[in-house]
Parts: C-alpha cells; structure tokens; sequence
C-alpha cells in the first residue's frame, strides 16, 4: 500500500509542486523557443519525456554499480544517447515535427531537467520510483508546455492547434510568438503560480 | 572578412544567444543579479564557448565526418565539452588558485549550458570552416555576456523598486528579459539587402 | 593508478554500449531518412512542374555559377518531350535563408514557385511562402517583367510591411531565371 502511495506522490509532484518549468525552473531553453505553437509543445514535451523516462530508468538500474566519481559523465553518456535515439525516431517516422523542432531535440540532453532528475532521484531511488517520477516530471514539462504554447498561438497567431479561435478579422499580436513574447508570457506564468501557491 | 563581420554581428546583436535564440538561459537568471557574479560569468562562457566550438569543430571535421558517424555528434560534442571543462578546471585549479576562487561554482555549471552545445551544433549545421566557428563562438560568448550585464544592471535596480509578492524573482526577471528581447529585436533584418 | 584505470575502463564499456545502442538506431532509421528526404524533394520538384511522367530528378544536369556553386536542373519530360525544368535557390531573405523551388516552361517562364524553407517573421514576412504571394511569379518571364516590388518601380507584389522578404524572394526567382537562361541549350539538349 505505501508503495502505491509513494508512487502517486512520485508521479504527482510533477505536475503541481515540483513542476519543472514554474516552480523549480528548469529546462527553460525549450520551454521559450519552440511554445510557438500547441503541436510543437507536445511534441517537444513527449520528446523530453521519451528521454527522461530512458534515462532515469537506465540511471537507477545501474546506480548500484556506478562509482561515484564517474556518475555525472555516465549520466551524460546515457542521456545523449537516449536523445540521439529519440533525434533519429522523430526525423524517420515524424520528419515535419523533426523540421519544427530543429536543434532543440539534441539540445533536450543538456534540459537541465533531465540531468538534475537523474543527479537528484534516480541516482538514489529504485526503478519503478524512478520511472514514476520520470513520467510526473515529463507531464509536468508536457504540461506547462501546452499551457505556454496555448495562450503565444492563441494571442500570437489566433489558433489553437492550427484551428482559428477568434474569427477572421482577428489581428495577431506578433509578438508573443517571437522571442519578447515568449519571456513575457513565462514571467506571467509564474507569477500566477506564485500567487495561486501562496493563497492555498 | 565581410562575412566574418556579419557573423560576428550577426550572433552578438541580431541572433542574441540568450534573447533571440534562447540558449543559455539557467545560468542567465540565475547569475544576473549582480554586476560582478554576471561578468565572471560572461568571461568564463565566453572563454568556454570559444574553446568549445574549436575543439567540436575539430572533432566533428576530423573524427565523425569521415567516418560516416555525424549522428554522433551530440554524444560526442557534450562528452568533448565536459571533458574540456574539466581539463580547464583542473588546469585552473593548479596555475591560479585565486582565479579559481573567482570563477567558483561557474566552470562546472558551464558544461549544462545549453548555449556551449548549442553554438557547437549550430556552427557544424551553418558548415562553418575553423575560422568563422571560431568568431562565431566568440561572438556568441560576447552576446551572452553582453545581454547578461544589461541584465544584471537592471536587475540591481530592482532591488529598490516596490515588486509584488508573487512576482519576485525569475517571474519579474522574466518579464523584465523580455523588454530587452523587444529592444534587441530592432536589429532584426541589419543585414538583409 | 589502478582506480584511475578501472574507471577509465568501466567509462569506456558503458560508452560503447550506449553508441552501439545508438548505431543500431541509425542503421535501422536510415533508409527511412532517406527515403523521407528524396520523396520530399520530389515531391517539391512536382509541385511547380506541368505535368510529366519520367523522373526529373533522375534526369538532372548539374551546371556551375559563377559564385562556384553548382545547382542541379531536374528536367520534367512528357512522352520523352521537355515539359518544364525545376530548380532550387537559397537566397537571404531578413532573418534567415529563405530556400524555394521554381519550375519553368522550357522558354523561361515561371510555372510555380514554392518556398521550401523560411524563418522570416511569422504573420509578415513568413507569408511570402503562402500561395497568395508565390502564385503572381506565374507565366511571368525575364524580358517582360521587371523583378522588384511594384514600390521600387517592378511588377510585383510585396507582403504588406515585409519589403525585405518580398524583394529576397523575387531576386532569387530572378537569380535562377538569369542562370537558366544562360545554360538553356545545354540543359534541354538530351
């Protein structure tokens, strides 16, 4: 039963309390460049799962017989790996999503979210807590994705996955899809969860 | 030399690392507080990042073209990065303690900067030679430093100014970074014809 | 000593495991690739040609710029017969490469344009890729028209408030329109 327990907490932490992207504020690169739209951000948050889910598993079921010394570039290797991998998969079977999210699919090894999952939990937990927190965390991230991407393609572009929301005489504003929205639109973001946070 | 001019420009102004492309974001916020933590830390990326585009260049032309292995790059770029930090840290370590000291906690944090890795990536993808990847690493390191002090100069500001409860730290960081983004986004088209 | 060496090697072991994971991935998702790649580019060379049915991309002729680079013409064919010829350019366009397709009829008129790739500023100068845009360089020629924006005394339409985009898209039209001329002869010939 606490087993259970545990892995719900371990799974749910991701999502709210723990969230990656507006409470501990993590793997921020990917998190501004490709919201531009709702399709890329679950892309790219499935993508980033992919690999966190790869890398704290493989992480913790070797963490018995990893010396300490060589944890961190073991880490690496893995993670790279696991995205090099993921990098190959997304250019063969889904090539426009590959397209859309460009370098940022190699760049998912150095998400400071991966490295600090493995460094923090599954260096030190058994695999299926691993696995559970890879998951939470990876919907966590999918997560503020959808919602970053949401509100830059709704106000930016007046779509929401490709589909128009406002009617057609609905001006975008440019700017949140481009580099000032994107900063404009996180700040907000976790300002609403800092108030929302503190009046619970 | 007009395009190393245009390169240079190019990555320092209109494709800011950090406000226009979104590389090295974590150590941004989180150095930018002040003034003197954000210069050690735009002299240590820029030193890195310089050295990093050298050393994958090399590495990519020499060792993974020829063999056919380019879809090794991101493994062996990030292992050929880390590992030159570490030499750097060591060498550091032994030949100037207080530099040591100064740089701090920064070397190590470098080698997760996703601008190190991303300007390596981003020279093999432009198929720059050895001398536009390096001024184009350079200029990249400068950016990055350059946006971080602004940063940082306005972030000392800030210490005296009335911020709400809920929007202290990275959310007014954030929405501070992105009015420098807008500021920045009038050197779009510099180059065009 | 002997630590350094016992790590070194259990680095090692795992490095190679993780890359021959790795290798296996690429030999497997390869042909894939390529696959994906040569049938995009067909598909782009089909969509500013008339109609034909050899395989111009088989059926290239490679000529040299005077910038040194070498641009591929895939010739279109119906019934053994030149229906039209497509090739690429990548010019620079405000903030970025913007890379396109032209087909021609064999006299140097312009059959289709199609952007390919572009990182203009999405809602301006990104709209240079919709049909709306690309659709006017149709039937028009060298000698006929005059290539720029109807603001610098041309022919042609710009994007509304992306001068710079427009005009980097009818140069590069231009550009090959000019090379193609040139080589006309030697591509036609069989």
């Amino acid at each position: 039963m606490a087993v259970l327990q545990h892995l719900q907490e371990d799974f749910f932490k991701g999502i709210w309390r723990e969230n990656p992207t507006f409470r501990i504020v993590l793997g921020l690169c990917p998190s501004l460049a490709i919201s531009t739209s709702v399709v890329n951000g679950i892309g790219m948050g499935l993508a980033a799962t992919f690999v966190l889910l790869g890398s704290n598993l493989l992480v913790s079921l070797i963490r018995n017989v990893t010396p300490s010394k060589i944890r961190l570039p073991v880490f690496i290797i893995i993670i790279s790996s696991f995205v090099t991998i993921a990098d190959l998969l997304i250019e063969a079977y889904t090539p426009d999503l590959h397209k859309a999210l460009g370098i940022f699919i190699p760049l998912i090894v150095v998400n400071c979210i991966i490295l600090a999952r493995a460094e923090a939990f599954a260096s030190r937990q058994p695999v299926l807590y691993s696995i559970a927190d890879a998951l939470g965390m990876g919907a966590g991230f999918t997560l503020a994705l959808v919602i970053i991407s949401g509100i830059r393609e709704a106000i930016g572009n007046g779509t929401i996955l490709g589909v128009p929301i406002f009617g057609p005489h609905y001006e975008p504003a440019i700017t949140l899809i481009l580099a000032p929205g994107a900063f404009l639109t996180l700040g907000l973001l976790i300002g609403l969860v800092n108030y929302i946070s503190r009046k619970r | 030399m007009e395009k190393f001019f245009v390169i240079f420009f190019g990555v320092v102004l209109i494709n800011n690392m950090i406000l226009s492309r979104f590389l090295g974001l974590c150590p941004f916020l989180g150095v930018s507080r002040a003034f003197k933590p954000a210069l050690s830390m735009g002299i240590a990326v820029t030193f890195v990042m310089t050295m990093a585009s050298i050393v994958t260049w090399i590495c990519y032309t020499f060792f993974l073209l020829p063999y056919g292995l380019e879809f090794l790059q991101t493994i062996a770029f990030i292992l050929v990065i880390a590992t030159f930090v570490q030499f750097v840290e060591m060498v550091i370590a032994k030949t100037s303690p207080p530099l040591q000291t100064a740089l701090g906690i920064y070397l190590p944090l470098i080698t997760t900067n996703c601008a190190v890795l991303g300007v390596s990536l981003i020279n093999v993808k432009e198929g720059y030679n050895l001398v536009e990847t390096t001024v184009h690493g350079f200029g990249g390191g400068l950016g990055f430093t350059m946006a971080l002090l602004l940063m940082a100069c306005i972030r000392e500001r800030l210490d005296f100014a009335e911020v709400p409860e809920c929007m202290k730290g990275f959310a007014i960081g954030f929405v501070l970074t992105s009015m420098l983004a807008l500021a920045f986004f009038g050197f779009q088209g510099f180059f065009a014809r | 000593m002997r630590e350094f060496l016992k790590l070194t090697g259990i680095l090692t072991l795992i490095a190679a495991l993780f890359a021959g994971a790795v290798s296996y991935t690429y030999t497997l998702t390869k042909p894939i690739i390529d696959a994906n790649r040569y049938k995009k580019r067909v598909e782009a060379i089909a969509a500013v040609l008339p109609p034909f049915n050899n395989q111009p991309e088989k059926e290239k002729k490679v000529v040299p710029t005077s910038k040194g680079e070498k641009v591929e013409f895939y010739v279109g064919k119906k019934d053994g017969k030149v229906t039209g010829v497509a090739f690429q350019n990548s010019i620079k366009g405000y903030s970025g490469d913007i890379s396109m397709m032209i087909g021609v009829t064999p006299d140097g008129k312009v059959y289709g344009v199609d952007i390919l790739n572009q990182k203009e500023t999405p809602g301006l100068g990104a709209k240079v890729a919709q049909k709306t845009f690309t659709q006017q360089f149709q039937g028009k020629g060298l000698e006929e028209s005059r290539w720029d924006v109807k603001k610098m005394k041309g022919d042609f339409d710009q994007v509304t408030a992306a001068t710079i985009s427009s005009r980097s898209v009818i140069e590069g039209v231009k550009e090959r329109l000019l090379l193609y001329q040139k080589h006309a002869d030697q591509i036609l010939k069989d």
